[in-house]
Order: C-alpha cells, then structure tokens, then sequence
C-alpha cells in the first residue's frame, strides 16, 4: 500500500513530463545549444545563492539581538516581505533604487542583489529556526560556560551547520535557476538563462520534444548537486528568544534592510501612482476576483496540507528523499500546458487546473526548505516506534504531524501566499480577468501600471489573510 | 476534540468547502447559460489573454454577440499570442470555432500546420494598410505602427535607426526579448530589414544603449512609465492612451526616415470548427462599425476597417511611412550577437 502511494505521489509530480510524453509523437534531441546558457543560468544562480547564504547568516545575527516574542513574530513576517510583491514591482523597486546606488542598475550584479534580497530572509528565518531545533543543547552550554560570541560563532554554530548551510544554499540556488524575468530584465543585454532557452525553443521552433530535453537536463543537474552535497538535520522548530547574547546589535538594521529596501521602493512606485492615476470606468467585478483569488490561494494551502499528509505517511524512504530533494518543476509553460491540454477548459475547471499547477511549482521547492528536513529529523524516533510495534497510520498521527504540523502549515501558508500574488502561470490557464493579480496583469497590459500598482495593495492583504488563516489554523489543530 | 479528529475536520471541511464554492458556482453559470439551454448552441473561441482580459474588447464583443445569437460563448485561453497555434494544434480537433489574435509572424505557422475555412467577408472595405495582409483564410481586424516612444521633455527623439547608437542614448533604450515577445521580434526585423547584412554589427553598437530588454511589451513599457527608459519600442498608437486618457502630451512617437515596421492582428475559423456559422457571424460583428470601434479603443490599435472614426486621437497621430518587415523566425543574428 505504502509503496503504490509512494509511486502515485512521484507520478503527481511528474504529471507534467507525463503528459507531454504521451502528447509529443516526433522527438528532437538537443544539441549543445543549451550549454551556454545553462553555464550563465549556474553562475548566476550560484553567485544568488551564496551571497544570500552570507547576508542571511549577518541578517540572522542581527536578528537574534531582537528581545521580545512580539518582535520575533513580527521579524518573521518582515523577512517573508520580499516574496509578497509581485515581480514586475519588485523589479521597479529595484530600478526605482538604482537611482540611488548604481550597484542596482545592471549586469550581473544587480541581478544576484536582487535574488539575494529576495531570498536572504528566507535564509535568515532557517537559520534562527535551526539555531532552535538542532543546536539548542550546544548554544545553551555554551552561554552558561561563558563562551564568547565569537568563539560560539565560528567555533560551534557555523562547523554545526556546514551541511544546513549547504542545504540553504542549493534552495536559493534552485530558486535562482528557474528566475525568469529578474535575470533578463537586469540582466544586461547579454543576459540569457535556461528558462528563456526553454520559452524560445516553444515560441519561436514550437519545439515542446526540445523544451522538456531542457527540462530534464534542468533536473538532472540539480540531482547531481543534491548527491554531492551533505545530508543536513534539522527541523524548523523552536525559538529564538534565548540566545539574544548571541546576536549583534549592528547587524539588526542589516536584518530589516533587504525588506525595507524593496517594501520602500515598492511603496514609492504606489505613491507616484497615487498621483498619476486617472479614474476610469473599467469592467471588473472586485468580489468575484478576491473570491477567486482566495479560492486558488486556499486551494493551493489544501492541497499542500494533503500532499504533506501523503508524504508523511510513506516517509522514510531514501528513494523518495532523493527524488523530493532534485526534482524541479518544469517551467510554467510546460507545466502550464500540460494541464492545459487536460480535459475542462470552462466554468470552474481553470480555476481547479491552477490550484494543482500552482501547487506542483511551489511544493518541491517548499519541502526542500522546510519540510524534507522536518520529517528526516523524525526518522529515528519513526524506526524505534517501528520496531516497538507501531503501525504506520499511528506514526503518522502520533509521532509525525503531532510534532511536525506547524512545519506543514507554514509550507501551506507559505505557498497560499505565493498562489495570490501568481499570474505568470495562471495566465496560460485563465483568462485575463479571474483573479485579482490576473486582473493587475491586463492593467499592466493595457498602459494602466498606477491602478495595478496601486491594486497590489488589496492582493498584499489578501495574500495575508491566505497566510494568516493557515498560520491560525495550525494553532487550532496542534492545541 | 483531539488533534487528530481536529486535523481531519479541518482537512476534509477545508477541501470540502471549497469543491462546495466551486460547485456552486458552476451551478450558477450553468443556470445563466440559458442561451444554450434554448438554442443548444454553444460556440468556442481561442484567444490571448489580454483580448479577454478586463481591459480588453473580447468581454464586451462576446457579451453583445450572446444577445444576437441566442447561444453561449465560451472563451479559452492560450495565454501568450505567441502560442495560439501552438495551443490550437495541442487541443482536440473540434475544439475550437474561431481563433483570435494570430499575427503576421503567426500566420504562416498557422497556415502550414492548420487547416483553415475559407471566409466570406466581401462587403468590408480594409484599410488600405492591411489590404495586403487579408487573405482568403485569415481578417485582419487591428494593426499599428510600431516605433520608439518618448517624452518631449527628456531627449531628442531619434530620426533613423543610426541615431540609436548615438551617446546621447546612453542605456536609455527599453526593447524586448524577440524570444518571448512579439514586439521584441518586430524591432528584430526592422532592424533586420533596414540594416540587412551589417546588422548584427548594429546590435553590437546598440548594446550600451540599452537599459533593458525585457521578457515582454508590458514589462518594457512598465520600466518606460516609471521614468527608468528614456525610449520604449512600442506602439504608435500607444499614445492614444497618454493623451486621451491621461491627458498627458508629454509622450510622443519618434519618426523614423527609414519607415516603420507594423504589427496586423488576425483572426481565423479552423477547419474542424462545429458552429462556423456563428464564427462567421461573430467576425462579421468584429468587422462592423461598432466592433471596430470597441476593438481600436480598448486595444489601443488602429480599425482594420477604412472610415471607421474611432476618436479625433486617433487622427492626430502621427502618419509614419511603413516598410515590410520579414516574417521569418531566424534569430541566429541576435543569438550571435546577445548570447556572446
């Protein structure tokens, strides 16, 4: 039983290949074309990665100097900030920026500080959780022994978490390798990716055998990082108020920039919209798009929920964990029209087709942050209950969700809150107008960039609200 | 309640709620279908996003056609423009009645792998810039010149493609990716067809002059409005936007003494379609006066159709003299040149 449910769970997530394997009749392997950019796509996407691995090590310093409970909730919603604004704003803001620091304005660089302040809170965030689930016992000793910040910097918590940092590291990088606009927008006129590689090879060739060769070559790659690099242990559990010993207080303002920098550069493009928007009489029913949005947004927290609950049920398995940790969603098109070409194109089925398209893009990256780590943190507790006699359903409901719940409805939060703010893929399964950020994207379409601008301020709230339902809930089931 | 019996509740009432919303809605839409309910026709259309979108013409030309027809209307999406044939080609043969939005670079793709139904609209008299582009298959209902886009405030505007390399346009030149945007494509060509074999030499000078080519139109001309680009390739007819609805005359299109490329929106009626009469009809409706009308105004183009009066804007537009651009998808020159 555990082994068909296992299979069924790879096979969701490959549905897109799946698909696109019984739809394509004539395949056309690639040559060497994809060597160039797969090259800068890596560099680009490592330089990101490390660069938000340093900033999120700093920002979690500054971080930990923060005393209050109250803070702390705050500082987690604060770090999150960056991955609520939809990317468009969130590249004005940057450019909005380069007025002031040149750094900003093109090239490489101002790619891998946009990627970094976008991710490094994410960074951040892991890593005050991991200072609680995995290094508690040491950094208590340590504090009582009376053992310098220094020395408990760079003599216990960076060799304790060498793995985790790794892993940290392979989740912006696997990030940074599908980004899509950032890279092309800032990139330079030279900046080329995979991704663009990928859309190329469908528009222009309509070569879909080609683009998913791409793909694959996407996965494989990021499978050989996976099997090259540590195994970490750890669970996103605990809190960070004990050691504010351990923080450093210049670094707080560090910890609030990245996030004050884009929130400020996202707010200036709202306000100069305040003054340049014309009113107009435009269709658009407000109700029916927040409904929708929230729908989709809920939907996608559901499902993750559910596809949490599966995996916890047939967890462990180190096939399944090698999997889970290299697979890559293929990029939106492909997965876009892959369940486009499913049956139900009218009434609600749009709507359906992007809570599951939405929640194959956001789930692997989401388990490869918080949940993977989760439930590999349980497994010796599983075996004893195991060899104890515990059957699999009791593990599931006494060891695994009792412990590890807060995780998975962070994970569903988290990507409710992402499907909000999404139009890049819910564009190819709907029409212009179904959702709220749907509805921003035809204004952006049609010249009317200060009414969407200033529309992203209800689809930040109901983001939120997304957000905060599952954060709630999460209460309410581990009461 | 225990916490398991807690996480099943809310795990079940959760999804069960939601299938309950979307249910109901269907059932909703199904009751209001009544259209099919009388007549049992139901036409299909494949169009891009933005025609459907909110700000679009399609919403508002469906809902005028429902009323005349006494069917229903449904809209599928193919996202990108760019994509249709392809979406067209990946669905079930009978899928689709009527497809809009396919342009000139589309076109011959759709003509070589799709089979098409001839249309009869004899009694429309084109403008006499798509005259050339209709074709037995195919009506163009919108095009527009395309050209660099500025305000009169900030810089001088080009008067040839050379003057694009000139300093004083020092990363200041918003263009789009041809390989994901049709415009971006449209700037490829004229280049292509203006500076023939010394053009990748001309991409090469123009690289410092960028500030940004972007994944697509709206991307470009989000960075232009914001103040970051000096020059956007866009749409002449963009600046019927900026002066009708703005009211702001700062922004002006750059003429450009060695013409203009142009970009023709096209519909067609496959082969397979099952209600070509009501395709038929509904073209017939976009060519009309009035669905013309509604098209220039919400897509910000010009009518495909001569004498049709959309605003005094549209008038006091600049005429730019045209030039044919190829419509072929080599884009080995830019991939020389950009992917160095």
């Amino acid at each position: 039983m555990r082994s068909v449910l296992r299979i069924s769970l790879v096979l969701f997530f490959l549905s897109p290949i799946l698909i696109w394997l019984v739809v394509i009749k004539n395949w056309s392997p690639p040559g060497f074309e994809w060597i160039i950019p797969l090259g800068r796509t890596f560099l680009q996407a490592g330089l990101s990665a490390l660069t938000s691995v340093v900033l999120g090590i700093l920002m979690a310093m500054g971080a930990l100097s923060l005393r209050s409970p109250k803070s702390e909730k705050f500082l987690e919603f604060w770090l999150l900030i960056p991955n609520l604004i939809p990317q468009l704003f969130l590249i004005l803001a940057v450019l909005n920026l380069s007025l002031f620091v040149p750094f900003f304005r093109s090239g490489l660089p101002a790619v891998v500080i946009t990627h970094s302040l976008l991710n490094c809170g994410l960074i951040a965030l892991a890593l005050l959780r991991l200072f609680g689930s995995k290094l508690s016992g040491f950094l208590d000793l340590a504090v009582v022994e009376g053992a310098s910040r220094r020395m408990i910097w760079f003599e216990v918590i960076v060799p304790s978490l060498k793995s985790e940092l790794w892993f940290l590291f392979l989740f912006v990088f696997s990030v940074c390798l599908t980004s899509f606009s950032i890279p092309l927008v800032l990139g330079g006129p030279s900046a080329t990716n995979f991704e663009i590689l990928i859309y190329e090879t469908l528009r222009l060739n309509a070569d879909w055998s080609r683009a998913l060769y791409y793909a694959v070559i996407q996965i494989v790659v990021l499978s050989i990082f996976v099997y090259l690099i540590p195994k970490p242990q750890w669970a996103w559990t605990g809190s960070i108020s004990r050691w504010q010993v351990l923080g450093l207080k210049r670094f707080v303002p560090l910890a609030i920039a990245p996030s004050a920098l884009l929130l400020a550069g996202w707010l200036i493009g709202v306000i100069s919209s305040f003054k340049h928007f014309v009113p107009e009489d435009l269709f658009f029913d407000p109700f029916t798009a927040a409904l929708n949005t929230m729908i989709v947004a809920l939907g996608v927290g559901f499902l993750t929920l559910w596809l949490c609950l599966w995996i916890s049920y047939v967890w462990p398995n180190p096939r399944l964990a090698w999997f889970m940790k290299s697979y890559l969603t293929p990029s939106n098109a492909i997965t876009g029209f892959a369940l486009l070409l499913l049956p139900g194109q009218y009434f609600e089925w749009p709507l359906v087709k992007m809570i599951v398209a939405l929640t194959l893009v956001s789930f692997p990256l989401l388990f490869r942050w918080l949940g993977q780590s989760a439930l590999e943190s349980l497994e010796e507790q599983i075996t004893v209950a195991r060899t104890l006699g515990a059957s699999w359903s009791q593990i599931l409901f006494e060891i695994i969700w009792p412990e590890r719940a807060p995780v998975f409805f962070r994970m569903a939060a988290l990507s409710s809150l992402w499907a909000s703010g999404d139009f890049a893929l819910s564009s190819i399964m709907a029409e212009g107008h179904r959702t709220w950020a749907l509805w921003i994207e035809s204004l952006i379409n049609s010249y009317r960039l200060d009414l969407a601008s200033l529309l992203t301020i209800p689809l930040f709230a109901l983001g939120l609200i997304c957000y905060a339902f599952f954060i709630g809930a999460a209460r309410y089931v581990s009461r | 309640m225990k916490g398991r019996g807690r996480l099943i509740v809310f795990l079940f009432g959760g999804v069960a709620l939601l299938v309950a919303i979307l249910f109901a809605r269907s059932l909703i839409r199904l009751k209001n279908t009544t259209y099919e309910q009388v007549t049992g026709k139901r036409m299909r259309i494949l169009a891009y996003s933005s025609f459907m979108g909110s700000t679009g013409p399609g919403l508002q030309l469906v809902e005028d056609f429902k009323k005349q027809c006494q069917c229903s209307v449904e809209v599928s999406n193919a996202g990108d423009a760019g994509l249709l044939v392809e979406r067209l080609l990946l669905s079930r043969k009978d899928q689709f009645d009527l497809v809009i939005g396919l342009d000139q670079f589309a076109l011959a793709d759709a003509e070589k792998k799709v089979h098409w139904r001839k249309i009869n609209l004899d009694d429309v008299a084109f403008a006499p810039e798509v005259k050339s582009h209709v074709s037995a298959n195919f009506v163009p209902y919108d095009w527009a010149p395309m050209t660099f886009i500025y305000r009169k405030d900030e810089i001088e505007p080009p008067k040839a493609l050379g003057d694009l390399l000139s300093e004083d346009y020092r990363s200041k030149i918003a263009i789009q990716d041809p390989r994901s945007s049709t415009p971006g494509f449209e700037f490829f060509q004229w280049v292509m067809a203006v500076k023939k074999q010394n053009a990748a030499e001309f991409f090469e000078a123009l690289k410092p002059n960028i500030q940004s080519i972007s994944p697509s139109w709206s991307f470009s001309y989000g960075l232009f409005k914001k103040g970051l680009s000096k020059l956007v390739f866009s749409y002449v007819t963009s600046l019927v936007y900026h002066w009708e609805v703005e009211s702001d005359h700062r922004y002006q299109a750059a003429e450009f003494i060695d013409g203009h490329p142009y970009q023709v929106e096209f519909a067609g009626i496959p082969e397979s379609c099952t209600e070509c009469e009501l395709a038929q009809h509904f073209l017939k409706n976009m060519m009309s006066v009035s669905g013309q009308k509604l098209i220039a105004s919400k897509n910000f183009m010009f009518p495909a159709v001569a004498a049709v009066e959309v605003s005094s804007t549209y008038s006091q537009l600049p005429k730019l003299k045209l030039i044919e651009t190829p419509v072929d998808k080599d884009l080995s020159v830019w991939a020389k040149v950009f992917r160095k």
